[in-house]
C-alpha cells in the first residue's frame, strides 16, 4: 500500500492517461491524487474564475473508496480515480446547476446529466462546477454570474468562452477531464486560447440529457482535457444512444483507415483573420505535410454567411428554449398580483444584458411577418452550408482551419460591442450548423506568449478519426505539454 | 412593411424604432426601459445589417426540401421511442428526489406551483 505522506504524484501537466498509469503503478493514492487537485481548485481554479463549486467532501469519499477498490483486486474503470469537472449548464445531483445566471441562482437539478453518470461509472470523480458564459452565450466569459474568467496564460485577458472555465481548468493544469459545451464554438474557441484540447462532437453523438438547453439544433456536450488521447477516451466513455434523449445516437467511423489527406479551407485563412494566427497555422500543415499528409485546396463560399445564419438560428432556439424561466415554476421571481407583470419582471430581472439581447433578437426573426424572411431563409442557408461541407468531405478525409480569428483579447475590450464579440466565432459555427465533429488543439504559441489554435472537422461520426489526427499533430509538435508560470497551485 | 416576400429576397427592410423593440419584448416577456430602448434599436440595426448578408445560391434550397435533407450516416429514426410509461424512481431518468420539484419553485404549496390570480379576484 501507497502511504499518502510518501507518495509521488504526478506533474502538473500529466494527462489523464499518464494519470492513469501513475495511479495503477502505485505511485499515488486516488485520495492524494484528488486531495492535491482539490487544492488545485482552491487555488488557481478560485483565482482564475474558472471554478464555482468545488465537492471536496465527497470527491475525497469517492477517492477512497476507488482506492479501497483498487486494493481489493476489483475490476476498475476507465477512467478510474481521474477527477472531472461539469460545466456550470450541466446538471449534476450535488450543488447548484444555474447556468451561471441569476435566473437559475441556487437550482438545485437532484440529478446528474447521462454525462455525468457515464463519467462517474467509469469511475472518474466529480470534483467541481465550472463558470460559463451565462447560458453559455458568449465567447469570452465576461457574462457569468459568477464574474469574469481570467486566461491561465494571461490573467489580464479572457479565456474565451462559453466553456471559459473548462478551459483555464484545462489549460491551466493536467490530469482532469472537463465536461462543456459547443453550440458555436464553445468548446474549441476556449480551448483554443487557452492552449487545451476540445471537442465538439458529431451532433447526436453523446447525450443531452441533463444539459440546459441554449440551441438544440447546435447544442453538443463534449470533453476539455491536456491532450487528444484524454478525449478520447472521455468521448468513448460519454458517446451512445440514450433513452432520455431522443435526438441521441451511435455512430460509427466512416473508415478505419488514419486521416491522411485534409482540405485547406481557403475561407479560414482570408481576410479579417489575424496574420500572426495564419502564419502559425500555416507553419503547422508544413509539419504534418513533412509526415506525409497530403493537403488540397477546399472553397467554403457559404461559410461567409455562416455566423449571420448562426446568429438567426442560435438565438430563435434561445428565445424558444429560454421561453420556460418564467418565474413560476423554477427560477427568479419578482412578486406581482399581474401574472404578466410577474412573467417579464421576473425574466428581466434573472436574466443579463447578453441573454436579454439575444432572446429579444431571437423572437424577432420567428415573429409574424419576418419568420419567413430571416429565420426561413437562415435554414435555408443553413442546409446549403451543410451540403457544402458535406461535398468537400467527399474528397478529403477533414477539412483545416484556425479555431479563432485572433488571440485571446483583453477582459472588457469587446464587452461592449457585442458584434465584435460574434466575430469570436466566426470558424467555429460552421461545425455546429453541419453537425459534424470537429476537434480543436493547441497549435503554437504567438509572439506575445499566447495560445494559438487550430482545428479538423471531419464526417460525421469521424470524431474518433480526427482525435487519431489530433494524437498525430500532438506527436509531432509538443505545444500541447506547456503548463503556464502560475498555473499550479 | 413587412417581410412576407417569400425566400429569394429579403424584402423591405423593417423600420427598427422603440415601437418595434416594444412590441417584441412584449413577445418576449421581457420588461424594457425607456433608457435601454435607444441601445436596443442600435443591437437589432446592426443584427439585421449582419443578417443581411444570408443570401441563397442559385439553386435557392427551399424551405420544404429540408424535410429530405441529405442525413449521411446518421439515419435519423424517430422509431426509438420509450415505453409510454411513467419512470419509477428506480428506473433511469425517474424522479429520485421527486420534492426537488418543489424545493426549486419560487412558491410552492401543498404540491402545486403558486401563481398570482388570474381569473376573478376581490
Amino acid at each position: 500500500m501507497v502511504n499518502d505522506a510518501a507518495s509521488s504524484l504526478p506533474d502538473p501537466g500529466a494527462t489523464s492517461h499518464e494519470v492513469l498509469a501513475h495511479l495503477q503503478s502505485g505511485k499515488c493514492t486516488t485520495k492524494a491524487l484528488i486531495s492535491e487537485y482539490l487544492n488545485f481548485l482552491e487555488t488557481t481554479g478560485k483565482r482564475l474564475g474558472a471554478v464555482v463549486e468545488v465537492f471536496s467532501q465527497s470527491a475525497l469519499q469517492e477517492a477512497e473508496a476507488s482506492d479501497a477498490r483498487r486494493m481489493a483486486g476489483e475490476t476498475l474503470g476507465v477512467l478510474e480515480g481521474i477527477p472531472f469537472t461539469a460545466k456550470m449548464n450541466i446538471c449534476t445531483e450535488e450543488g447548484t446547476t444555474d447556468a451561471s445566471s441569476a435566473m437559475l441562482a441556487g437550482f438545485e437539478a437532484g440529478v446528474d446529466a447521462t454525462v455525468v453518470q457515464k463519467m462517474r461509472s467509469a469511475g472518474a470523480i466529480l470534483v467541481g462546477k465550472s463558470s460559463c458564459d451565462e447560458f453559455a452565450m458568449g465567447a469570452s466569459n465576461e457574462s457569468s454570474a459568477h464574474g469574469v474568467v481570467r486566461n491561465p496564460w494571461d490573467e489580464s485577458r479572457v479565456p474565451g468562452g462559453s466553456s471559459g472555465g473548462a478551459a483555464a481548468l484545462a489549460g491551466a493544469f493536467g490530469w482532469a477531464i472537463h465536461l462543456g459545451s459547443d453550440t458555436g464554438g464553445s468548446i474549441r474557441q476556449p480551448a483554443a486560447f487557452c492552449s487545451a484540447t476540445g471537442m465538439k462532437p458529431t451532433w447526436g453523438r453523446v447525450s443531452r440529457r441533463g444539459l440546459i438547453a441554449f440551441g438544440s439544433s447546435l447544442d453538443q456536450i463534449g470533453p476539455l482535457a491536456r491532450d487528444a488521447k484524454d478525449c478520447q477516451i472521455a468521448l468513448e466513455v460519454l458517446q451512445g444512444s440514450d433513452p432520455l434523449d431522443a435526438t441521441s445516437l451511435s455512430f460509427s467511423e466512416s473508415s478505419k483507415e488514419p486521416i491522411r489527406k485534409i482540405g485547406w479551407i481557403r475561407q479560414g485563412f482570408g481576410e479579417g483573420i489575424d496574420a500572426s494566427i495564419r502564419e502559425q497555422v500555416e507553419a503547422a500543415r508544413s509539419i504534418l505535410e513533412k509526415d506525409g499528409i497530403e493537403f488540397v485546396e477546399v472553397s467554403l463560399p457559404t461559410m461567409a454567411q455562416a455566423n449571420a445564419c448562426y446568429q438567426v438560428i442560435a438565438t430563435a432556439e434561445a428565445s424558444s428554449n429560454l421561453a420556460r424561466y418564467d418565474g413560476i415554476h423554477v427560477g427568479k421571481r419578482l412578486s406581482s398580483n399581474d401574472l404578466e407583470e410577474l412573467y417579464s419582471s421576473s425574466r428581466s430581472s434573472g436574466f443579463g444584458a447578453e441573454v436579454r439581447r439575444r432572446i429579444l433578437l431571437g423572437t424577432f426573426v420567428l415573429s409574424s411577418g419576418y419568420i419567413d424572411a430571416y429565420y426561413g431563409r437562415a435554414q435555408s442557408v443553413r442546409q446549403e452550408i451543410r451540403e457544402e461541407i458535406l461535398s468537400a468531405l467527399d474528397d478529403v478525409d477533414a477539412l483545416m482551419m484556425p479555431v479563432s480569428p485572433f488571440a485571446p483579447f483583453k477582459i472588457g475590450e469587446r464587452i461592449d460591442d457585442p458584434l465584435a464579440l460574434y466575430a469570436c466565432d466566426i470558424l467555429t459555427v460552421t461545425a455546429n450548423l453541419a453537425g459534424v465533429p470537429a476537434v480543436a488543439v493547441p497549435c503554437a504559441f504567438d509572439n506575445e506568449g499566447l495560445p494559438v489554435g487550430m482545428q479538423w472537422l471531419g464526417k460525421h461520426g469521424d470524431d474518433h478519426r480526427l482525435l487519431q489526427l489530433a494524437s498525430l499533430w500532438q506527436e509531432l509538435n509538443d505545444t500541447w505539454k506547456s503548463v503556464p508560470q502560475g498555473g499550479q497551485s | 412593411m413587412a417581410a412576407e416576400s417569400g425566400m429569394t429576397e429579403m424584402g423591405d427592410r423593417p423600420v427598427i424604432d422603440a415601437e418595434l423593440v416594444r412590441r417584441t419584448a412584449r413577445l418576449a416577456r421581457l420588461e424594457v426601459t425607456e433608457d435601454e430602448i435607444p441601445g436596443l434599436v442600435d443591437h437589432l440595426e446592426k443584427m439585421l445589417d449582419l443578417v443581411e448578408q444570408l443570401e441563397l445560391t442559385e439553386s435557392k434550397t427551399s424551405h420544404e426540401q429540408l424535410a429530405s435533407a441529405r442525413m449521411d450516416g446518421e439515419k435519423l429514426s424517430l422509431s426509438k421511442w420509450r415505453e409510454d410509461v411513467v419512470a419509477g424512481e428506480s428506473d433511469p431518468g425517474g424522479p429520485r428526489r421527486p420534492e426537488k420539484l418543489g424545493e426549486n419553485a419560487p412558491d410552492w404549496r401543498d404540491g402545486s406551483f403558486v401563481t398570482p390570480r388570474v381569473v376573478g379576484g376581490d
